[in-house]
């Protein structure tokens, strides 16, 4: 019998645990791909890309119910507490944070099936590199929810800093645009959509980000956060 | 995103320092200052120091032969009967040390109940419940029934009796016989009610009856219950102390000891990591 010195004995509970992580991961990845399709649905103007995203959906539901199933029954079969318990409040979190990201990427496959083929203006390369970054943090918010790395949560949260500021910019670049009286001011709107569906991608990783903060801390983000804001963990 | 700055850390509803004095909303009703407890020269509780907060429920956990009993039984001077047993430090209620008191007095204000329901086998109900008044000189038949009464009544089991007070105690069942024992325990009117395991020989039905009991106890009395099962602490307590090699490892509220335990053997110990 291990007497809480030693190595920590190996419980059913740990093997659940550690498959329902992986089952996050998995769909995180998921979801992560549906952002990457709706840009590229966008970036080349193929319909294919976009339907492709749009039979992606299924298995995100798919995999929201039956995580989310398994973290019920892990709660009322072992009755966990501290990190265990705090783990799988993380855990069906964040399935709607991450269910929201995958189905931000279907909205944006759907403006490329809309207005397929329209030609990229001004502040288009602004908006590729918005989605590369908040697909960045979606990825560094699940590595950090994983692997439990603090240093790496706390890394999103700087990442949100720089696709805020590229949200304020393709918003002031779509004016400057706008005013110039473009021959395409829907495909513009469209611009400001994903613009801002990008910013929600990031802000969802942050969401992660914060409860892979609770469930290692069982602290909250506000009790690390610096009088300058920033996240110090 | 929007960000708050850091609110400063509330101060811990309970402490285990003794020189933080009671936790904020509930008096101190019982206070233990480097309390010890020995068994010839073995110590099995050491130096312990906690505020017991009035009219709550108090959980003190911990693995088997972590001092559990050892410390309750202290608390109404159990402890001193066991031969070669001694007891240092204080342990003060109201303002009184314990140790400086008549201990029949102090187990008059400080009541027990055991792990097994010990209902005095030759005695009927009404008889069970009246037995400590007698003993504390309690010969008036109209007082001894409005006590029992009162003392049945509040241990939930006057429904269940009342057609027949004067049958045998052991005649009822497990449960019964606890809630009985925790009327004989009430009658004598204490302030603090100590509980060692009360539930662990009865059923879920039964179990769950004791602890809808705690829960009204402790709108009249400070309750501390020793328990081997943590979801009973979680269900019935708001603090929970953690005991380990009969050291305080942790105190503090039930929830947070449950959700985000301070210390790594508390942790260990409540995610069944050892034990």
């Amino acid at each position: 019998m291990n007497e809480g010195t030693g190595a920590p004995a190996m419980r059913p509970i740990d093997a659940e645990i550690a498959k329902l992580t992986q089952d996050i991961d998995g769909m995180g990845r998921w979801a992560v791909e549906m952002v990457r399709g709706g840009v590229q649905a966008m970036e080349t103007g193929d319909p294919a890309i976009a339907n492709e995203v749009r039979g992606r959906d299924d298995k995100l539901d798919a995999f929201d119910m039956e995580i989310e199933q398994e973290a019920i029954r892990i709660l009322a079969m072992r009755q966990p507490a501290a990190h265990d318990v705090r783990v799988l409040g993380a855990a069906i979190k964040l399935i709607t944070y991450v269910d929201r990201i995958g189905r931000l990427g279907l909205d944006i496959a759907f403006y490329a099936i809309d207005d397929p083929g329209a030609p990229h203006l001004a502040p288009w390369p602004l908006l590729r590199t918005m989605a590369e970054k908040a697909t960045a943090m979606v990825e560094l918010a699940l590595d950090a929810f994983v692997h439990r790395d603090l240093a790496k949560a706390s890394r999103v949260f700087d990442a949100d800093d720089e696709v805020d500021e590229l949200n304020r910019q393709v918003l002031k670049e779509c004016v400057k645009v706008l005013d110039g009286d473009p021959p395409e001011p829907r495909e513009l709107l469209t611009y400001v959509l994903v613009s801002r569906h990008l910013e929600r991608v990031a802000d969802n990783a942050c969401k992660i980000a914060e409860k892979t903060i609770y469930m290692e801390t069982g602290k909250r983000r506000r009790e690390f956060l610096t009088p300058e804001k920033k996240v110090v963990l | 995103m929007e960000d708050t700055p850091a609110a400063a850390p509330s101060a811990p509803a309970a402490s285990l320092s003794s020189e933080t004095g009671a936790s904020p909303g509930h008096g101190g009703k019982l206070r233990l200052d480097a309390l010890s407890a020995f068994y010839g020269p073995k110590k099995a509780i050491d130096s312990v120091s906690l505020d017991f907060p009035a009219k709550t429920v108090t959980a003190i956990i911990g693995p088997s032969g972590c001092g559990k009993s050892t410390l309750i039984r202290c608390l109404n001077r159990m402890h001193e009967v066991t031969p070669r047993a001694t007891v240092t430090g204080h342990a003060i209620l109201d303002g009184e040390d314990l140790y400086e008191m008549d201990a029949t007095l102090v187990r008059r204000r400080i009541g027990m109940v055991f792990q097994k329901p010990n209902p005095f086998p030759t005695m009927s109900v009404y008889d069970n419940v009246a037995a400590g008044l007698k003993l504390n000189g309690e010969r008036n038949r109209a007082r001894l029934d409005e006590a029992v009464i009162r003392s049945l009544k509040g241990a939930a089991l006057w429904d269940e009796v009342k057609d027949n007070i004067h049958g045998p105690g052991v005649r009822l069942s497990g449960g019964q016989q606890q809630r009985l024992c925790i009327a004989r325990a009430l009658a004598v009117e204490p302030e603090v009610l100590l509980m060692d395991e009360p539930c662990s020989a009865l059923d879920p039905i039964a179990t769950a009856k004791i602890e809808q009991l705690i829960r009204t106890l402790k709108e009249k009395y400070t309750v501390i219950i020793v328990t081997h099962n943590m979801q009973q602490a979680a269900r019935v307590a708001e603090f929970t102390a953690f005991l380990y090699l009969g050291k305080l490892i942790e105190f503090g509220p039930t929830g947070d000891m449950f959700e985000r335990p301070k210390e790594k053997l508390t942790e260990e110990y409540i995610t069944g990591r050892f034990g």
